[in-house]
């Protein structure tokens, strides 16, 4: 766990210009599964309003990043230091980050199965009046509209990932590139400020990863909402982002512009060695 | 992981007897069950154990019509728990296996404090009457159980599901050996409690009034269709916005629930002496006859039936109960006044927790709670607090299961702690797999089936045929037998239940988008009031996208 020490974050007048310019600061994170080092001392920070990648080789580490920063695993030493907009969230239960606007999505994609589309939309949003026992029963007239409100809400997002026709199934009976959609229209619901994507186009197809591509970006751009995403599609991730960082080994060995990372030459050692004409 | 293990070890064996019998059976025949399983396994599970627990009814047994309201009541209790346990293990996925401990928690939390009250009014130096008594009984039973819920969960509830349930069940069990061996709890012989209503009322004087008069025929015919014209006047925004059928079935719901309520409150109001009233017999049947025609009305798929066909036959219903009534007579039917009252609170008991549990099913906290059972993590990613989610639902649970406990005590008067074994949650379970895990109603018939089906062979049907006896077969182990068999014959076949849990459900939520049309909401005083009240907000971040391909 993370102590909030004054020296290392700074002054609050720091913390907020810092907030200014990124959205997530992640540093120094570390993460060992007995002997092996899954992450050592790894540091990705978001800039604000870019597009911003995590690759690198199969077991280096970026799911762990994940559930590490996101509260699902506990950081390993002390030294992290991770600053969401003004929050330090070193210290915070997986739901609390979420509340905070930081959400995320799983490499192995997971939704409510049993549930239709609509409500799996519906569980999303945060403060409903209707999830207290008390409310339930005294506020109806209250959280009925508001269930309005979000069914709306919910169908415009569906729309928005084209996948709206298939509202009235059940999550379980969507094909496998329908669920990713849904798993980031779920997110969408909770009014995210950050999205951390894991690997959201593996396994589409390249007209519909080249679609969902594009949605991501008119999030950003329409939006505000900033991403960070692991992918291991070389293709969209050198035409889409703006920033990437390059993990092997739980070390971030090279960060930059597509350009920059393909002329990198540890990159293309540790990562892309065997052939490294297709990037 | 483990739930993907289980599922996919589970599913060949349904499949593979399916696939033989689809192959076997007709293709035509085999579509129509899929079809219409869940009035199918009804028709033939319920049929043969009501008409077994009718027929004592034509062999001229009129004195056994005790027999029949002892078995409902029980019905009624058990139904009650069962919906409690359907709460956590059905909506939740929360194995609770210790359930019975709540039971007994809430019948001697509701015993002691009611004894101790009886005997302080006896001495005469109790400020307050006996219906006072069993308002405090019950309201320091629920509060009891549900710090008792508290107390199991905070230990309990990060467990995983294998780990809780061998925990609840022993926790159970430990409470029932306290119980046991503790002398001023009564210990092994149990607790009596002496029920305060046979002291209160004379039977005699309860029978004598047990007529509806036409005056009260009327009043009850005006709040009939002044329910049901309040609610089409007043909603006319609602019915807008549906087609002409819906629109029709709504507003008879809507209004004969209402009806149903009041009707209910008014017999409790009787009861409890709150009102100047004398007990009615026959008003208390009115309402649950109706009651009963609504339901069948409701879930027996005759919403065909044009509206008015449907109040004419509650008409005459409520004529053919007012004949009765004058041609039975009094004290004819042998049924002793607090049977009748225990009956009544054990129905209104059921219904209580029905409607509590269904209001929350049919809410935002329901589906909350249904996609924690679904899938806990990602529940967490999206921001929900899965501890404090089953925390709430595990006291509101354990809060109802101590009411129905109580009212458990009332029914058998002595509790004794052998009464709560383990197998008492065990039948809770199977009346929640067979009814319908997760679907209200479903647990309902499931319970009264198993339970009338135990009463079937208790009963005088069975209990006077010798044949059982003379083969050396206890008639009461032959209920536990077939309810085994009915168990594996559903866990195999119908895992899901008679009544499987209502899945594609989003017209509920059409139906409240006409909502939307209304201006300025929050300038309407009961809605702004709720917002400040709640704390929370009708304002959200409209979401907006630019025509884009
Ligand atoms: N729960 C765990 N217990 C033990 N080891 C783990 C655990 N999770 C991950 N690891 C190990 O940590 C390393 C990093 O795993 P991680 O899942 O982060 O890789 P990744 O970069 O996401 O790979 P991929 O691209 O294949 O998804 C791997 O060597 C993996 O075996
Ligand atoms: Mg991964």
């Amino acid at each position: 766990m993370v102590p909030v020490s004054k020296e290392r974050n700074g002054s609050q007048k720091e913390i907020v210009k810092m907030a200014e310019k990124y959205e997530l600061k992640a540093e120094n994170v570390y993460k060992y599964f007995g002997g092996l080092k899954a992450l050592d001392g790894a540091t990705v920070l978001v800039e604000k309003g870019k597009l911003t990648s995590l690759i690198g080789p199969n077991g280096s580490g970026k799911s762990t990043f994940f559930n590490v920063i996101t509260g699902y695993l506990d950081y390993d030493e002390d030294d992290a230091n991770v600053q969401f907009q003004v929050h330090d969230i070193g210290n915070d239960e997986p739901a609390e980050i979420a509340n905070k606007g930081m959400v995320r999505t799983f490499q192995h994609t997971r939704n409510f199965p049993k549930m239709t589309v609509l409500e799996n939309m519906l569980v999303s949003p945060k403060d409903q009046a209707g999830e207290s026992i008390l409310w339930v029963f005294l506020g109806k007239p209250l959280w009925k509209r508001q269930e309005a409100k979000f069914v709306v809400k919910a169908m415009t997002i569906l729309k928005f990932l084209e996948i709206d026709h298939v509202v009235d199934h059940l999550a379980e009976e969507l094909s496998g590139g329908q669920q990713k959609l849904l798993a980031i229209g779920r997110l969408l619901m909770t009014q995210p400020s950050l999205l951390l994507l894991d690997e959201p186009v593996a396994g589409v197809n390249p007209t519909l990863a080249n679609k969902i591509f594009d949605r991501i970006i008119q999030l950003k751009d329409t939006k505000g909402i900033d991403v960070l995403l692991i992918e291991h599609n070389m293709d969209v991730i050198m035409a889409f982002s703006d920033e990437i960082f390059v993990l092997a080994d739980g070390k971030v060995i090279a960060q930059g512009t597509p350009e920059e990372i393909q002329a990198n030459r540890k990159v293309l050692d540790a990562y892309l060695g065997e052939s490294p004409d297709e990037a | 992981m483990e739930k993907e293990y289980l599922s996919l070890k589970r599913t060949p064996i349904s499949k593979v007897i399916m696939d033989t019998l689809s192959g076997l059976i007709p293709q035509s025949v085999y579509t129509y069950y899929q079809k219409h399983k869940s009035v199918i396994l009804m028709i033939s599970f319920g049929l043969p154990v009501f008409a077994l627990f009718l027929t004592p009814l034509f062999n001229g047994n009129i004195s056994g019509l005790a027999y029949y309201l002892d078995a409902l009541t029980i019905a009624c209790i058990f139904a009650g728990m069962a919906l409690t346990l359907n709460l956590e293990a059905g909506f939740l996925g929360l194995p609770n296996f210790g359930k019975v401990a709540f039971i007994a928690v809430g019948a001697y939390s509701f015993a002691i404090p009611v004894s101790i009250m009886t005997t302080k009014l006896e001495a005469g130096t109790l400020g307050f009457n006996y219906t006072m008594v069993i308002y405090i009984g019950l309201a320091i039973s629920i509060i009891v159980s549900g710090l008792f819920g508290v107390l199991l969960a905070l230990p309990t509830l990060k467990l995983r599901e294998d780990y809780l349930a061998i925990t609840t069940i022993v926790a159970g069990e430990i409470l029932r050996l306290v119980l046991n061996n503790e002398d001023s709890l009564g210990g092994y012989s149990g607790f009596n409690i002496d029920n305060p209503v046979y002291i209160t009322y004379d039977s005699s004087e309860f029978m004598s009034s047990s007529f509806i008069t036409m005056s009260q025929l009327a009043l009850i015919l005006i709040i009939t269709a002044l329910s049901y014209y309040s609610y089409y006047r007043s909603s006319k925004k609602v019915i807008e916005h549906l087609p002409k059928d819906r629109h029709l079935l709504l507003s008879i719901s809507k209004g004969f629930s209402t009806f149903v309520i009041l009707g209910l409150l008014l017999v409790f109001l009787n009861y409890t002496k709150v009102l100047s009233y004398k007990a009615l017999l026959g008003l208390d049947m009115l309402i649950i006859i109706l009651a009963a025609i609504f339901i069948i009305y409701k879930s027996l798929l005759l919403n065909k039936i044009k509206v008015e066909v449907f109040y004419v036959v509650m008409i005459v219903v409520a004529i053919v109960d007012y004949l009765l009534g004058l041609i039975t007579g009094n004290g004819a039917t042998g049924i002793k006044y607090t049977d009748w009252y225990t009956f009544v609170m054990a129905l209104g008991g059921m219904a209580l927790v029905f409607v509590i549990v269904e209001e929350l099913y049919y809410s935002p906290f329901g589906r909350t709670l249904k996609s924690i059972r679904e899938d806990d993590t990602s529940s967490v990613s999206v921001g929900k607090s899965v501890f404090s989610f089953r925390l709430r639902a595990l006291v509101v649970a354990s809060a109802l299961s101590g009411f129905m406990g109580s009212i458990f005590a009332m029914y058998t008067v002595i509790i004794i702690p052998q009464t709560f074994l383990p197998l008492m949650t065990f039948t809770l379970y199977i009346m929640m797999i067979i009814g319908g895990t997760a679907n209200n109603k479903g647990v309902i018939f499931g319970a009264f089936v198993i339970q009338l089906l135990y009463a079937v062979t208790k009963g005088p049907l069975v209990q006077s045929n010798d044949f059982f006896i003379k083969n050396g077969l206890d008639p009461v182990n032959l209920g536990l037998i077939f309810v085994g068999i009915t168990l594996i014959f559903f866990l195999i076949y119908a895992p899901e239940g008679i009544v499987p849990e209502h899945r594609y459900n989003n017209q509920r939520y059409y139906d409240m988008l006409y909502l939307n049309d209304e201006e300025n909401q929050s300038e309407n005083p009961l809605i702004a009031q709720l917002i400040k009240l709640s704390g929370s907000s009708l304002e959200g971040e409209e979401w907006i996208t630019e025509g884009d391909s």
